[in-house]
């Protein structure tokens, strides 16, 4: 288990990280989510042994890896440009932390096979790196990390160099690698390293929520080098704890508001008094609170129909995504930005919509 | 109605376009026959005449008979290489520094370890005289340290001296060349290497050393050419005792009237150069692309602790006082005499010594010497650009051209000098042949300050411009002339402080007695007499020198485009 203790750090007498802890047990995929700037970069490297912390402490199954140069940490790092070396061949790259590790030289030839392999690059041994796409130059930088079974694997906006398409499909490879421990790529294949099923623990920059959705078991939202929330990606979508990661996480509806009573779960807003179903804290009544209405919040109401949370307004715009509907809704002053799924019969842009909102896609956030 | 019926002009238009077409292509026939023919003849056929001057049996058979010649040849040898070797050796951690690190002055610095690559080997011989001499500041403070009764160090005329004004001269090429391509390399490289389980020095060595090999093999190899052809330092430094074969050149010529023999050692002296000449095209051309590339600033980081700030203080002090410190004894020793300051040697410039060597006032080879450097600038100016116009213009010629107009800067300027002298003979009572000399030297320079210039230009400038609705001359206004034009600004201080500080060539063509020497030539006459005034005259003229050359460096750095141009 690796355990980040207060850690803090400056450049320039600038902070950059302020008393990060944090722990990450056996197994684990972290994500560190956060916008450029946030700190979470520098942390890696911290982790990695490539900067120092100013202070704090960094512990490994309860060792101090202060005094542990990088070169003897056992640690795997992808790099955001993937850093290969440019001078050897693409076998010669994933060899070198075995080579480093003075591995016999057939033990190691067969292990950089059977690390290509996995990452679906068999016989590309010999290739030159700067002949290899970027996708293949993504792969090479996760083998090569690998090869050597590192007791934590870094990764460092691995995909962030990539286009859409290709970062879509290798991310989903990148997370079966991860949680399985490198899944055979064809069924049957001989395997010798012997690390079946068992999950690299990880730590995953990136600055691209869907990403650290798809990927992590537990998310770490950073922003101005503190963690500002740290949950598993459900919890950290349903109920993000402030309108920062709410918004860093692509949400759009923020509502001012004071809790209406003692003890009721409802809150005032401009939208007038809304139900919501967790209530955070223990705010007293009529202290202000920030209130999210996640885009799948909203449900069409026929005229008659009766629910909670009741909205009427205008449709405003209507924008046909493929698996979605994205809507706009002015009512009132406000104007709520929904999704609906492809098949919902919605009215014409400019006639009104009578609308009730889920109170269980309400949450209530930290103002 | 076929209107061209009505309209002679316009029948005869096509009649006259071609005529006008016939006229330029002659036109520019003619210049680009000029550069060639100037080529021709006053650089093949000089090196044509040694090679001719060489075949008689006798100067082989007296060459390869004697011990004495192959010592030469061995000591000029290993001289380079031991100068090379040093050059690396204190070069290569400023190269990491300036190519890793940020701290305040970095610019200034990095210029000032390119100024004494600009100096003139006189000035660089009269400084290193200035600071480590009999009564120089370091044996002074020496002595008055210590109560010594004599100056402890004599490196007069001994190999050391030598040795530290190679460093002096060289160091740069390290800093520019692989600091430059350091800088571009990814760090990330290294820092995968060391999370990979390699140690520092061994990430150095598997990683950040393979991907520095070409940098590294091309600045050894211009180092070693350099000091390989290294003239004024050996001569003016060394004294009789030491001998390579450009020094052997002129005395062989010059003090034992053997141009057969000269003709001999410029005959070894071109095969090497233009060997080492072309291997070091071939390893320059190589460390132009870098693999990883990455933006400048994003590599270098403020030093951090206090460990590496200390270190990297301590190199860079040491750096800047081995830099400084000699022209700094220069220009103080020019204007002190016995009894303190005084400008007693600068006073006595226009006045003609009795028993003067130079059988001119001194102050009356600075005229010359800025009147050659005027003249060389248009005369070069005009063939260099002629060149660079063919080359740009001629893609086709261009394997065959470019290597041509590159071969004066491989050739020494001791052998051009010589091949003027045997070839052109009757013009040494001219100042003509000076110039033309001048002049050749300073062409390779023009051409490689205006061609990659001319290269660079990205087309999509152009373009650009001309979408947004500019002719095609207003194109070449608004874009090629601004940046061409600072060029050939950078190309015009290139061949000003050439010609200020041209020694090998000259000391071959001037006649003693002649009234057209220049400022390097009295100074190195100066040095090589005894008595006080004559060394204080080398001083201030040495200062004068200087100060023309730094102004000429500080031009061309203001000027130019970072990075483009190749010197």
């Amino acid at each position: 288990m690796l355990e980040l203790l207060e850690i803090s750090k400056s450049f320039d007498d600038q902070p950059v990280l302020r008393d990060i802890s944090l722990q990450i047990a056996e197994g684990e995929v972290v994500a560190l989510l956060g916008p450029s700037g946030s700190g979470k970069t520098t942390l890696l490297r911290i982790v990695a042994g490539l900067e120092r912390a100013d202070s704090g402490a960094l512990l490994l199954d309860g060792e101090n890896l202060a005094t542990v140069p990088v070169h003897r940490r056992g640690f795997g790092m992808v790099f955001q440009d993937y850093a290969l070396f440019p001078h050897r061949t693409v076998a010669e790259n994933v060899g070198f932390g075995l080579k480093m590790h003075d591995w016999e030289r057939e033990a190691l030839a067969g292990r950089v096979a059977e690390m290509l392999a996995l990452v679906g690059m068999a016989g590309f041994g010999p290739r030159r790196v700067y002949d290899l796409s970027g996708g293949e130059q993504q792969r090479v930088a996760l083998a090569r990390a690998l090869a050597p079974e590192p007791a934590l694997l870094l990764l460092d906006e691995p995909l962030g160099a990539l286009d859409r398409a290709l970062r879509e499909r290798l991310l989903l490879e990148l997370r079966d690698i991860l949680k399985e421990g490198g899944a055979p790529p064809r069924v049957g294949a001989q395997r010798m390293g012997g690390r079946e099923g068992r999950p690299v623990t990880s730590l995953y920059v990136t600055h691209d929520q869907a990403e650290a959705f798809a990927i992590a078991d537990r998310i770490v939202v950073m922003n101005e080098g503190r963690i500002i929330q740290d949950d598993p990606p459900s919890a950290l979508y349903r109920h993000p704890r402030t309108p920062f990661v709410a918004r860093f996480i692509g949400m759009h509806n923020l509502l001012e508001g004071r809790w209406a009573g003692e003890g009721a779960e409802t809150v005032a807003t401009a939208l007038g008094e809304l139900r919501v179903d967790r209530r955070s804290g223990d705010q007293k009544a009529g202290g202000p609170v920030v209130l999210l209405i996640r885009p799948e919040a909203g449900r069409l109401l026929g005229s008659d129909e009766s629910a909670p949370n009741v909205v009427e307004g205008r449709l405003k715009t209507v924008s046909f995504r493929g698996r979605y509907q994205q809507v706009e809704v002015a009512a009132r002053d406000v104007l709520l930005q929904l999704t609906f799924t492809a098949e919902e019969e919605l009215p014409h842009p400019g006639e009104p919509v009578r609308l009730a909102l889920e109170p269980s896609a309400l949450a209530v956030l930290e103002g | 109605m076929n209107s061209r019926l009505f309209n002679p002009a316009a029948a005869l238009s096509p009649l006259l376009a071609g005529n006008l077409r016939l006229r330029g292509l002659l036109l520019g026939t003619l210049l680009f026959l000029a550069p060639l023919l100037f080529l021709a003849l006053f650089f093949f056929y000089p090196l044509g005449n040694i090679l001719l001057t060489s075949l008689t049996v006798e100067a082989f058979s007296r060459l390869l008979s004697r011990a004495y010649y192959l010592g030469i040849l061995w000591f000029t040898l290993w001289q380079a290489t031991l100068s090379t070797v040093l050059t690396l050796l204190i070069g290569l951690p400023a190269a990491y520094i300036f190519a890793r690190y940020t701290f305040p002055g970095k610019g200034t610095l990095r210029a000032l370890t390119t100024v004494p690559f600009v100096m003139p080997t006189v000035v660089v011989a009269t400084a290193f005289r200035a600071l480590l001499g009999p009564a120089g500041p370091v044996n002074t403070l020496l002595v008055q340290t210590f109560d010594l009764a004599r100056a402890p160090i004599q490196v007069e005329q001994t190999l050391a001296v030598i040795l530290i004004a190679h460093v002096f001269y060289n160091v740069t090429i390290v800093v520019r060349l692989v600091g430059g391509f350091w800088a571009t390399l990814n760090p990330g490289v290294t820092e995968a290497a060391r999370v990979l389980g390699a140690s520092r020095l061994r990430a150095f060595w598997e990683v950040t050393l393979p991907l520095l090999r070409p940098p590294l093999i091309a600045a050894s190899l211009l180092i070693y050419l350099f000091t390989f052809t290294s003239f004024g330092v050996i001569l003016l430094l060394g004294g009789p005792t030491f001998s390579t074969l450009e020094t052997e050149i002129y005395r062989q010529y010059v003090t034992f009237l053997r141009p057969d023999v000269a003709a001999v050692l410029s005959l070894l002296q071109i095969v090497f150069t233009f060997g080492l000449m072309a291997l070091y095209v071939r390893w320059q051309q190589r460390s132009a692309v870098a693999l990883d590339f990455r933006p400048r600033q994003t590599t270098a980081r403020r030093p951090e602790g206090w460990l590496e700030r200390t270190a990297i203080a301590l190199l860079l002090g040491g750096l800047t006082l081995f830099l400084v410190a000699p022209l700094l004894a220069l220009v103080l020793r020019s204007v002190t005499g016995a009894e303190g300051l005084t400008l007693a040697y600068y006073q006595a410039l226009p006045e003609l010594q009795r028993g003067s060597v130079t059988f001119v006032p001194p102050l009356l080879a600075v005229r010359n010497s800025l009147l050659y450097a005027l003249l060389t600038v248009v005369v070069s100016g005009f063939f260099g650009l002629a060149s660079a116009i063919l080359l740009h213009r001629r893609r086709r010629w261009r394997s065959l051209l470019d290597p041509l107009f590159m071969l004066p800067l491989g050739a020494s300027a001791v052998t051009l000098g010589f091949g003027y002298v045997i070839s052109y003979d009757t013009l040494r009572t001219s100042p003509l042949l000076v110039l033309i000399g001048h002049s050749l030297v300073a062409f390779p320079f023009v051409v490689r300050s205006v061609l990659p210039v001319m290269e660079g230009i990205p087309p999509r400038l152009r373009e650009a411009a001309a979408v947004l609705g500019a002719s095609p001359s207003r194109v070449w206004m608004a874009i090629d002339l601004p940046i061409v034009g600072r060029a050939i600004l950078v190309a015009a201080v290139f061949a000003f402080t050439v010609s200020m500080g041209e020694f090998g060539a000259t000391s071959f063509i001037v006649r003693p007695n002649s009234g057209y020497v220049t400022l390097p030539i009295v100074i190195a006459r100066n040095l090589g007499r005894p008595g006080p005034l004559y060394f204080g005259q080398a001083l201030a003229l040495s200062t004068i020198l200087m100060a023309v050359s730094a102004a000429g460096f500080l031009a061309i750095e203001r000027v130019r485009f970072a990075d483009v141009g190749e010197f």
